[in-house]
């Protein structure tokens, strides 16, 4: 449920800040030794 | 009723009104109290409607599927000991509750002591309370539904992992103090489990049926004090805190524990009295007790007092004020083991018992340390250090030489070492706001940075610097996030807090807008990209912030607010009244 809440905080400053979409910025983590 | 899919809100006014002091006030909103009414349901449908056809779904999409990544990773709490065995609480990543776990020393197997999640199928039984004997060989547990004040307590046996037969309940908001001889626990209940009057100390010998405990304490001349029982490290001495609500000025009494007069009324010193200031008796040699304390002193201090009665006009400082903020004092291995913060960053000290400096713990960056772990036999203590972009990272620290080792580390699925926290701070007319500003390394000063400007401010509450993973892709996409600690707040002890309450009020809405102002001069961002956030008193700031200052936000998340104070200036409860203390 926070995670629901959370997601869609960040998806309304998104619109209402017009930000740049999360998957343009956001990098794809590896860090090792930790199962995915 | 109007229809949720009506353009214009299912709205009307109400025609309420309060008397305050011969004055009327009108109270239009006061049918949205009532949340079974049908009225309401349908203005929060309309308006569940009306935000999720203007919330983007496939951004939401994006964060959420990251945010559940972030949130699964493998955690536990500090160590701690009690005679052979180390307990720690672990969660596997996404289990609903901790599970505490038993093991033989620092190096055994962990095995599974207790478990909540087996408490019920939805989870929505908790485990709320769990004291352990001395010798760690027996524990009192509390499991509590839905959140509920009310428990039932168990005990078990952690070598066999087995209840006893002992099941107490109505325990209401009740405290356990464990015989240093495992024979039975003191504890206070309230004897009309349906009121909140006649707090009463009881003694529970194990094996016996506890409809037959007996009482051995209560105040029936202030039917409102709460009694909490607690036994010194050295089982020597058995003390009751009295406590009226929330208010900080407890009493303490104590009696020296004879284990034949365990159930015995009596024999009680009146050590402080009850409504002058705070006290806690965090550790004893022998007959010298060594008291944490705000008398005369807002940011705290450590004292000794020989064992009796008025203590509080023959104690001596140990560890006198200073400007940081002195948070708790133990004893482990003969020294005292200091927690303070210092602008709302956390400093560990090792002092000897009368009071002087040994060492000054080195931690990793500017943070918070909790959850010390540490007796008076221990060479040794654990404690929990986090910071914004740090997750929990447990440390050893040896109290002989004062140097830390690493323990455990949060392995969560994010790179910290592309983040940097910094701190600012704003001048508000000689007072210096500080502000914890997180974002990626080498942050481009361009005023066009997304920014989170977080603040709560009221109720003596500090914000400490702590990881949040819910925070992790808000950083990831560029943003910043930024946290106020203005006045209303605890972060410079009780000052801080008296400087934005009743009549000065303003005071901590005029910190938030000026940080606002200092992250846009200092070209962090500009308003159109800062967004202001916080939930109950911190709801209230930004929501204060944004009717008085609307030209300096691009948006408001408003959680959970404490508004309509006027008529929420008074909590009601089924027995007693107590003002509220923004």
């Amino acid at each position: 449920m926070a995670i629901v809440e959370q997601s869609e905080i960040y998806a309304f400053l998104t619109r209402a800040l017009n930000l740049a979409l999360p998957e343009a910025t956001m990098p794809t983590i590896e860090v090792s030794g930790v199962d995915k | 009723m109007i229809s949720p899919t009506s353009a214009a809100p299912p709205w009307h006014q109400s025609d309420a009104a309060d008397d305050f002091f011969g004055q009327s006030i009108a109270d239009p909103f006061r049918w949205l109290e009532d949340p079974s009414s049908p009225d309401v349901s349908a203005f929060i449908e309309w308006q569940n409607k009306k935000s999720s056809a203007w919330i983007p779904s496939d951004v939401a999409d994006v964060y959420r599927t990251r945010l559940s990544e972030l949130i699964n990773y493998p955690r536990q709490s500090v160590p701690a000991r009690y005679g052979k065995f180390v307990i720690t609480h672990r969660n596997a990543g996404l289990q609903a509750h901790m599970v505490v776990f038993k093991q033989l020393g620092m190096d055994g197997e962990p095995e599974v002591l207790i478990d909540p999640n087996t408490f019920s199928k939805d989870g929505s039984i908790s485990l709320s309370l769990l004291d352990f004997t001395q010798d760690g060989t027996l524990v009192a547990y509390g499991k509590s539904e839905g959140g509920s004040d009310n428990q039932t307590v168990h005990v078990r046996d952690v070598e066999s992992g087995k209840d006893l037969p002992d099941i107490l309940p109505e325990m209401r908001f009740s405290a356990i103090a464990w015989a240093p001889d495992n024979s039975g626990f003191w504890y206070n209940r309230y004897p009309d489990p349906d009121s909140r009057l006649n707090n009463t100390l009881y003694w529970h010998q194990l094996g016996t049926d506890p409809a037959t405990d007996v009482a051995i304490f209560s105040d029936p001349e202030n039917p409102e004090v709460a009694v909490y029982p607690a036994v010194s490290e050295d089982g020597k001495y058995l003390f009751v805190y009295q406590v009226v609500g929330t208010d900080p000025r407890n009493g303490v009494l104590f009696r020296e524990i004879d284990r034949d007069k365990a159930s015995a009324e009596g024999g009680w010193t009146i050590l402080f009295q009850s409504g002058i200031a705070e006290f806690s008796v965090v550790a004893n040699v022998g007959s010298t007790f060594y008291v944490y304390t705000d008398l005369g002193a807002p940011r705290r201090r450590l004292t000794e007092v020989v064992a009796g009665a008025d203590a509080s006009e023959r104690m001596t400082d140990v560890i006198p004020q200073s400007s940081d903020l002195l948070k708790e004092v133990s004893l482990v291995n003969g020294k005292l083991i200091a927690l303070s913060t210092r602008d709302v960053h956390s400093v560990l000290e090792i002092r000897t018992l009368d009071g002087k400096l040994v060492s000054d713990v080195t931690l990793p960056t500017k943070g918070t340390v909790g959850a010390i772990s540490g007796r008076p036999e221990d060479k040794d203590l654990y404690f929990l250090f986090t910071s914004y972009t740090v997750p929990g990272i447990i440390f050893r620290l040896d109290m002989a030489t004062g140097m830390t080792a690493e323990y455990y580390r949060s392995a969560v699925k994010f790179d910290p070492s592309a983040y940097a926290t910094r701190q600012i701070f704003v001048d508000r007319g000689g007072s210096a706001i500080p502000v914890f500003i997180t974002a990626r390394k080498g942050l481009e000063r361009n005023g066009a940075n997304p920014t989170i400007l977080y603040g709560y401010g009221g109720f003596g509450v500090s914000l400490e610097p702590a990881f949040n993973p819910f925070l992790i892709p808000w950083l990831e996409a560029g943003g910043v996030y930024a946290v106020a600690n203005v006045r209303g707040g605890g972060e410079y002890g009780t000052a801080w807090h008296e400087a934005a309450r009743l009549g000065a009020r303003q005071t901590a809405f005029d910190d938030f807008t000026a940080s606002a102002e200092e992250l846009i001069a200092d070209n962090i961002t500009s308003p159109e990209k800062l967004a202001i956030e916080g939930g109950s008193n911190g709801g209230l700031l930004v929501l204060v912030s944004m009717l008085q200052r609307p030209e300096l936000f691009g948006a408001v998340v408003s959680q959970v607010p404490v508004t309509a104070v006027e008529n929420r200036w008074i909590w009601r409860s089924s027995s007693n009244q107590r003002s509220m203390r923004f």
